[in-house]
């Protein structure tokens, strides 16, 4: 497997055609600084994101030493959104990583078996596929009740689905190939042939949808905060923030500019980056689209 | 077709028996006990609650709970609200109907985006088209919707006082006037959309540009225009089609947060107010409802799909 990886990563010439892509290194950059301010979010800001102050609250940007204001309970705005970052990009993450997980393994397992495993996995995927995923999570997450670790297992409970149909499409091109019928003659078990010699052929389709998973993940953990059924305040997450400021709209607008532009921009680096990867690594279609 | 057809209908059953299952699990296997949250308002006693148990059948093993609750879904009973002490099923379709003023519109704003913007884009590449399709593409699949409803009506709404920000007026207002309240919430909703099938135009009417049959078109002496419409357009709307059915289930979602931004009393409403009280068979209905109506839009995506191209038949 790591022979594989350095043929997907290592070669320069894919370097090379990824940095073509302006967009995808734009994307690059600023998700770092995103990934940056997360990490150094205590050394970077002056303040205590949940340190309130009733007496300074709603201050405009700059004074009092808050760049970017206070909000309604005189929170600096700024130290929340640094914070803020650290929640959403964790939610990102484990959610994509839950849902490829789980759609990896039913996927193989449905393309390898066929027969009824296929049948029942690939009427569960058309189950969830035919929810609204939204009104599902909200109304799991009324009943769970709303906590960062019920966002992050529901949300990746539902997306696994779309891994599971690319997994398992790629199995099924996969297993009447010859190397895998050598494999198999040469005693390899079920187990080693799935992981060892189907499974490396089907990580890079699955690289560039998780890449392109993550901001839908934190749209949606973002949305759920905005509702009141995500991450709880005091917390400081992106979402529920502008919830916050959505009551003070005409009084501080700032309130709901700054998190909203952040979601968005965190989103729309992900989606640079995705989309310079497929481009990359699915030569076909950046040919037809050049 | 009538064969297909058949069949396509007969694939959604174990569709529908899976999400009914679901959304009775929901409830039935959720933490904390439904019948102390009924009785919430009244004086609990254990002769009562035992009483309430038996009726509602909460006695027995939940295979046994799932058969009587079909058996009431089928006969359009589904449950009475706790909240409001009315059957579910009447105040669903009290509010369906604003739910779909709401997606049909958000649906032609983002078709009239997406559309000319893509096919112009792919006839006119690196043109100023194409720019603003890929701007347009990346910012409505990037947006939060809450966030962009938010800032439409802090501009178009509060600053300069264009457009109404709440509600709906009554079913008897004038047209002009409904459609009014609809433009910002439509805009929000069908952002995503747009963006969504602007790429997607803009990449399948490339890909057919670049088909033999085009340039065919184009020695015979078609105009640009004809290329455009009459042969590539055609070949490119299928994926279109698709991706929209697909797209409907998250704009349905989507019509969770704009009701709610925009005090729109629709189903994604009803659901919110459902949630945020708990009230457990109101909560079953509308995600039901939900559900049902993205089946259903799939199913007539399926079926415009063989009218439209009679080489398709799935064997």
């Amino acid at each position: 497997m790591k022979k594989q990886k350095t043929k997907f990563f290592g070669t320069p010439r894919l370097l090379r055609v990824f940095a073509r892509h302006k967009l995808g290194i734009v994307g690059l950059i600023a998700l770092s600084a995103f990934i940056a301010i997360a990490i150094f979010a205590p050394v970077l800001v002056r303040f205590d994101p949940y340190t309130m102050d009733l007496e300074h609250a709603f201050l405009p940007a700059g004074s009092g030493g808050h760049l970017l204001g206070t909000d309604n309970f005189g929170r600096d705005t700024l130290s929340r959104l640094a914070y803020g970052a650290r929640i959403s990009l964790l939610i990102g993450i484990v959610v994509v990583a839950l849902a490829a997980v789980v759609g990896t393994i039913l996927g193989l397992l449905s393309g390898y078996y066929g027969g009824w495993v296929d049948f029942t996995v690939m009427r569960l995927v058309e189950v969830f596929y035919s929810f609204p995923f939204l009104i599902l999570v909200i109304a799991v997450m009324a009943i769970l009740g709303p906590s960062i670790f019920n966002v992050m297992w529901v949300l990746g409970l539902v997306h696994w689905p779309s891994y599971a149909r690319l997994v398992r499409a790629q199995v099924l091109s996969l297993k009447n190939i010859e190397y895998i019928q050598a494999a198999r003659t040469t005693g390899c078990g079920d187990a080693r042939i799935l992981f060892r010699h189907i499974m490396p052929n089907t990580i890079t389709p699955i690289i560039v949808q998780a890449t392109l998973g993550i901001p839908g993940a934190i749209l949606s953990s973002a949305a759920l905060g905005f509702l009141g059924f995500g991450v709880q305040q005091p917390t400081p997450e992106w979402g529920s923030m502008v919830n916050e400021g959505k009551d003070y709209i005409l009084l501080n607008s700032n309130m709901i500019l700054w998190p909203g532009l952040c979601i968005f921009l965190v989103v729309l680096s992900f989606n640079f980056i995705g989309d310079a990867l497929r481009d990359t690594l699915d030569p076909r279609l950046s040919k037809q689209l050049k | 077709m009538g064969k297909y057809l058949a069949r396509r209908i007969l694939t959604t059953i174990p569709v529908l028996v899976g999400i009914s299952f679901i959304v009775f699990a929901l409830v039935s296997f959720a933490p904390g006990d439904s019948i102390s949250l009924m009785l919430s308002n009244e004086t609990v006693n254990v002769e009562n609650v035992e009483k309430l148990k038996t009726e509602l059948g909460l006695d027995r093993p939940w295979y046994i709970q799932y058969v009587m609750y079909m058996e009431k879904l089928l006969k359009g009973d589904m449950g009475r609200s706790v909240q409001f002490s009315r059957p579910v099923a009447e105040m669903i379709g009290e509010k369906i109907g604003n739910t779909f003023k709401l997606t049909i519109f958000s649906c032609l704003v983002s078709l009239c985006i997406a559309i000319p913007l893509g096919v112009l884009a792919a006839a006119r590449r690196r043109s100023v088209f194409d720019y603003s399709a890929t701007a347009i593409a990346l910012v409505g699949v990037s947006m939060p919707s809450f966030y962009l409803g938010l800032l439409l009506i802090l501009f178009f709404g509060l600053k300069l006082g264009w457009l109404p920000i709440r509600g709906l007026p009554t079913y008897d207002s004038t047209l002009f006037k409904q459609i009014r309240f609809l433009i910002l919430p439509s805009i929000t909703l069908g952002s995503s959309m747009a963006g969504i099938l602007t790429r997607l135009t803009r990449a399948t009417m490339i890909e057919a540009l670049g088909q033999d049959f085009a340039r065919t078109a184009r020695a015979k002496g078609q105009s640009e225009i004809g290329v455009l419409f009459k042969h590539a357009f055609p070949n490119a709307f299928l994926p279109i089609l698709t991706t929209f059915g697909m797209q409907f289930g998250s704009l349905l979602g989507g019509a969770v947060i704009i009701e709610t931004i925009f005090s729109l009393p629709g189903l994604g409403m009803l659901a919110m107010n459902a949630v945020k009280f708990r009230d457990l068979p109101l909560i079953q209905g509308t995600v039901l409802i939900f559900a049902v109506c993205f089946v259903a839009v799939m199913l007539i995506v399926d079926i415009l799909y063989v009218i439209i191209d009679p080489r398709i038949r799935y064997d």
